[in-house]
């Protein structure tokens, strides 16, 4: 089922988060593109932000 | 056959907490009965249930009774008890004609509804096809069907399917997410119209003192489900072979308007013989078809309250109260006053107009009484209405209120050339009538109702809820938006309802 965009919101801002905190990148980025933000949706884009939602238990 | 009686509140829910049991009623059940009804109020049936057995009490039977009782009659073996709330006017109920301790037995023509689907009569066909072909896939919108189902004759196949793909496409975009903030829409997308509406009433037609309230002052009224609108009114369809004749119309006019006594004689008090003569005046009669026999059979059921004595000679009626006192003169003039003789009662006025569109007559009422009018023969029961929501409810069910306040406020809204989207409208009236009755938005209803206790302070007087809650040691789960903000957490809606779990580190390929 694809994600809400609420969801991805939500997911793109932790990554985005943790990006600016000093966490490692986990795909090769462009040397000018730093804004974690932008880093966060790239690796969405690409699949490999490792972070899910969980929908249990509400 | 069915069985309807009163019970106590406690002893069907003791029947509820069981799969099936013994249940010994004071009252005999004749056999052959093999569902049961329950009232509690004797309004509205409560519970529904299965009657599987039916015996006799006999001294010594086998039955063991923590109280020993004698005026058991019978044995019932009761199960799948259900709740059901129906108002028991929906019956046909027969009484037999006793009456047992506290119950009644009741014996009930066949309840059998004639279904009919109103509104898929009037929809396109081809549209409807169209919908249940693609409705696997999406749901298309009425309107959006009446389109495509025209394009589809006209397209050829390849290219109607790839524009198929693509309605599919963007239907699913403009679809609502989970967790949208919908009310908070709803509320400004109904509030900042609202400001622009008049405060006029619209007059009839200029037809006699008629008039409707419309605009802001009904919009205000449907919200806040008051029990009679301000200008009850009613638009009264008839049956075909009805709605053609303008004679036909003027008789059921005539049947409609609630006629007192006062209306067709003038009602004269002589203060020293301490009696009351009524006197009919015929041209009055003639115009409202009354006859002198209607006011006699009228006061007929009065007896009680005074004596009735009739002058065929005079065609006059002399009334004596039972009491001669002045008192009691005074009361029964006021009591003769307001006597209805025939017609239905709430109906002050009726008018009777010919709809351009159709071309057939339609009767437009000053008060409403959904009930009375539904009775008469000559009307179109599926197609009449009334503007009073709580006499839908009551008489049509909580699904005919939730359509009523849905209609009547997108006309309000409609007639003053606002253009409010119809789904803000329905999300109010579903919130309206969900728990199964209609509930006014604000203090009285949904706002001052709410299950958090912070939520509820929130909104309006707020000690007292605080304090009521510390008394009755009240838990708030903390589920809404108004309490997570006052107690600083993120609320639970758009992004703040979304869990997030580590997935783990992704696989290099």
């Amino acid at each position: 089922m694809p994600l809400t965009k609420f969801e991805k919101a939500r997911i793109i801002g932790a990554r985005a988060l943790q990006i600016s905190m000093g966490a490692p990148v986990v795909i090769d980025v462009p040397s000018n593109m730093i804004d974690p933000v932008d880093i966060a949706m790239l690796e969405y884009d690409n699949g490999f932000v490792p972070i899910t939602i969980r929908k249990i238990g509400k | 056959m069915i069985i309807i009686w009163k019970d106590k509140k406690e002893k069907v829910e003791d029947l509820l907490s069981r799969k099936s049991a013994s249940y010994a009623v004071d009252f005999e059940v004749p056999d052959g009965i093999t569902e049961g009804y329950i009232t509690i109020d004797g309004k509205t049936i409560a519970y529904r249930l299965k009657i599987t057995g039916n015996e006799k009490i006999r001294k010594g039977s086998k039955y063991d009774f923590e109280k020993k009782k004698t005026d058991l009659k019978r044995i019932l073996q009761i199960t799948d008890v259900k709740q059901a709330i129906i108002p028991i006017s929906r019956f046909e109920i027969k009484l037999k004609g006793k009456t047992f301790s506290g119950s009644e037995v009741t014996e009930h023509a066949k309840v059998d509804p004639e279904m009919r689907s109103v509104s898929k009569n009037k929809m396109e066909s081809n549209a409807v096809k169209l919908i249940e072909e693609y409705g696997g896939k999406f749901r298309i919108p009425y309107g959006l069907g009446v389109k495509l189902s025209k394009l589809k004759s006209e397209m050829p196949k390849k290219g109607f399917d790839e524009l198929m793909e693509t309605v599919g496409v963007e239907l699913g975009k403009r679809a609502i997410d989970p967790y949208e903030a919908v009310g908070i829409i709803a509320a400004q997308s109904i509030g900042e119209p609202g400001t622009q509406m008049t405060m006029r009433t619209f007059h009839f037609a200029g037809v006699r003192e008629m008039n409707v309230t419309l605009g802001l002052p009904r919009l205000i009224e449907i919200v806040d489900a008051r029990r009679t609108p301000s200008t009850p009114s009613m638009e009264i369809h008839l049956k075909p072979k009805y709605a053609s004749s303008q004679a036909a119309v003027m008789n059921i006019i005539k049947k409609l308007e609630n006629t007192t006594i006062n209306d067709v004689a003038d009602i004269i008090t002589d203060t020293v013989e301490l009696s009351i003569t009524i006197r009919p005046v015929p041209s009055d009669m003639k115009e409202r078809l009354v006859d002198f026999s209607d006011i006699v059979v009228a006061l007929e059921g009065e007896s009680s309250q005074m004596s009735v004595a009739v002058n065929e000679e005079s065609k006059e009626l002399i009334v004596k109260p039972q009491q001669e006192t002045f008192k009691k003169l005074y009361q029964v003039q006021e009591q003769l006053k307001t006597k209805s003789i025939k017609g239905v009662p709430g109906i002050k006025r009726a008018i009777g107009r010919v709809d351009e569109k159709s071309g057939e007559w339609l009767i437009f009422t000053q008060g409403s009484n959904l009930k009375g009018v539904l009775e008469i023969e000559e009307i179109d029961a599926y197609n009449t209405t009334t503007n009073d929501i709580t006499e839908i409810a009551e008489n049509l069910g909580i699904e005919a209120a939730r359509n009523a306040i849905f209609k009547e406020s997108l006309n309000t809204l409609q007639e003053q050339g606002l253009e409010v989207d119809m789904r803000h409208l329905m999300l109010v009236a579903d919130m309206m009538t969900f728990t199964g009755s209609v509930r006014a938005v604000g203090r009285q209803g949904i706002s001052g109702r709410k299950s958090s206790v912070l939520a509820r302070a929130a909104f309006e007087i707020t000690t007292k809820h605080l304090l009521r809650a510390g008394l009755m040691g009240e838990v708030d789960t903390l589920t809404g938006v108004a309490e997570n903000i006052i107690v600083g957490q993120p609320i639970t809606l758009g992004t703040g309802s979304v869990n997030l779990v580590y997935k783990g580190a992704p696989k290099k390929e």
